[in-house]
Order: C-alpha cells, then structure tokens, then sequence
C-alpha cells in the first residue's frame, strides 16, 4: 500500500513537470500593488499554480514545513490561529525546488476574494476590504447573492416605501 | 414594492429585504442609504445618505462608473466598517426581529411590545419608529401615498 501511493505522487510530480511550464505574464496584485514572485507561476490545466512563499508573505501568513515531508502548512498569523494543510503531490507541488500551490487554495481558507481581470491578471481583495455577504430574494422571490454582481460596478440603494 | 419599481421602469434589480438584515449589516437608523461596491466585490463607499434626485449625488455616480481613478480614490479614503457593537444596538435589533417574527404569526399586541423596548434602546433608529408607525397607523402608509405630513406632525406630538 505504501508503495502504491508513493508511484502515485512521483508520477504526479512528473506529470506537473512536463505539462506545466513557467509562465512569466501572471500579474498578482493585492492592495493596487503586484506581487512579485519568487519564481515564475505555473499554468496547469488552466489553474494557476504560484510559489506558496511569496504570496503568503504578502498575505501576512506564516508557512510551516512539518517534519514529515508530506506537506506545507500554511497559518494564519493573526489572531485565528486557523492552520490549513496542503499535502504534497495534492494539493502543493515541489518543482525546481520552489514549493507551488493553486493560488485559489492558498488564499480561500483565509477569507480572501480573488477578483480575475482577465485571464492572466488577479486582484486579491482582503477579507476586511468586501462587502458583507447576504442573500435576498427579488420580485419573483428567486434568491439573490451580493457575489451574483460580481465584475461589475453595484449601488446598493437602500430604500423603504414608508 | 413591484408597484414601485414597475412605475418606475426600472431595469435595475429590487431586493425584499423584510428582516432588515441590510440594516443590520451596515447598522443603518434611517434610509434611504447608499452603498458602492467595485467591480472585485470591496466596499467603496458606506453607508451614506443618499438622494438620487440631487445633481451632485448623480454626478458622483456618473463619474465613478467612468473613471477608474475615482474608484481607486475612494477605496483609499474608505474606512474600515464600524458596524456597533454596542449591547443596547444588538438587543434592540434582536427585539425588532423578534418583533417582526411574533406579527406574521398573528401576534400584534406583542410586536409592538417588542418594538417599543427596541426604540427605548436605540432610539435613534427610525427604522424600528417607523415600522411601529406603519403597523399602528396602516392608513398613513399603505392607502396609496405615504402621508409624510402626518409622520411629521407625529413626531412633533410625541415629543411633547
């Protein structure tokens, strides 16, 4: 059994390096201000990869290689004590000795939005910076999501008929 | 509020809000009230006062759905939400919620109990004071017109 997940996560790795290659055009940007990475992003089956390091850096999270080898974890440094793990070959990749991860699965857990421009350019947007979540219903009584107006400009006017 | 919006021809999209949880997200004591929110979802402007009738206020909007500098401008000048903890605003929301739970089961007599505790703790709120209005004096509200002549003299005659 041991074995068998250990030729699993080689070929992953293996995999990660053939078909995935640096792409040096990804723009991360949060605060209006772009990250600068560590090492090129990766595009993998059209999700973005980026080197765990550097972003959580940027995103005030600490990251943790336990003993094991098997996985990074990264931690919010606040006030949360919130501890995501992120195992190797799953959901983190080791290539050229940079560790990788989907930025959707760095940032996710903690709260943060990622807002994607175009398709090689992202603004994260903080947890305190958003607008507070809420669903209501319309006229038709069909639920709606403040995320459903997502990309474009929304005026919440805030009315009554009394 | 379909026959407003229907009036109105409105191609914008109109939200029921009836448990006031907008209210309470943005700890809102009158409306009508604005929130701006950019393109990526963060809040630009909240809440303020807002009149869509005045020029200004127009003129602020046109501008910002067209210049994205302005949108940059006020997200630097937005402050952080400073939503009130204040025990007396959480259980005077929690009693105007229960408030509106105990009328649509029947209940009248005790919501506007609860109301009135609701106003006693925050008494500022005109949400809650005109809610306790409507309910009282439906004619005033729901006959056509909102008679605002009579929530004026209303609030002159209780302040005596």
């Amino acid at each position: 059994m041991t074995k068998l997940i250990l030729t699993t996560c080689v070929i992953l790795s293996i995999a990660t390096t053939l078909y995935a290659s640096p792409v040096s055009d990804l723009k991360v940007s949060i605060d209006s201000k772009l990250i600068t990475f560590s090492a090129s992003p990766i595009l993998k089956n059209d999700v973005w990869l980026v080197p765990i390091d550097t972003l959580c850096k940027q995103l005030g999270l600490k990251v943790e290689s336990p003993d094991s080898g098997k996985m990074v974890v990264i931690c919010d440094s606040g006030e949360s004590e919130l501890c995501v793990p992120l195992n190797l070959g799953e959901h983190a990749f080791n290539i050229d000795n940079v560790t990788y991860a989907k930025l959707i699965d760095i940032i996710e857990p903690f709260g943060f939005e990622i807002y994607k421009i175009s398709e090689t350019e992202f603004e994260i947007v903080r947890p305190e910076h958003l607008a507070p979540h809420f669903i209501l219903p319309d006229l038709d009584i069909n639920p709606k999501r403040l995320q459903d107006f997502r990309g474009k400009k929304t005026l919440l006017y805030i009315w009554g008929s009394w | 509020m379909r026959p407003w919006h229907d009036k109105a021809n409105a191609e914008f999209v109109t939200l029921v809000d009836s448990q006031n949880i907008l209210g309470n997200l943005f700890n809102l004591k009158a409306i009508p009230y604005g929130v701006m929110i950019d393109e990526a979802g963060r809040l630009v402007k909240f809440p303020f006062s807002i009149n869509v009738a005045k020029k200004e206020t127009l003129a602020m909007l046109e501008k910002w759905l067209s210049d994205p500098a302005y949108n940059a401008t006020l997200l630097n000048d937005v402050k952080p939400a400073n939503i009130s903890q204040n025990p007396k605003v959480i259980e005077a929301n929690a009693r105007f919620q229960l408030g509106r739970t105990l009328l649509e089961i029947g209940k009248k007599t005790e919501a506007m109990a609860e109301w009135r505790k609701a106003l006693a703790l925050d008494p500022k709120n005109w949400i809650i004071h005109k809610q306790i209005w409507a309910v009282e004096h439906p004619d005033k509200f729901y006959d056509g017109n909102v008679d605002y002549g009579w929530q004026k003299a209303q609030l002159e005659s209780e302040k005596r």
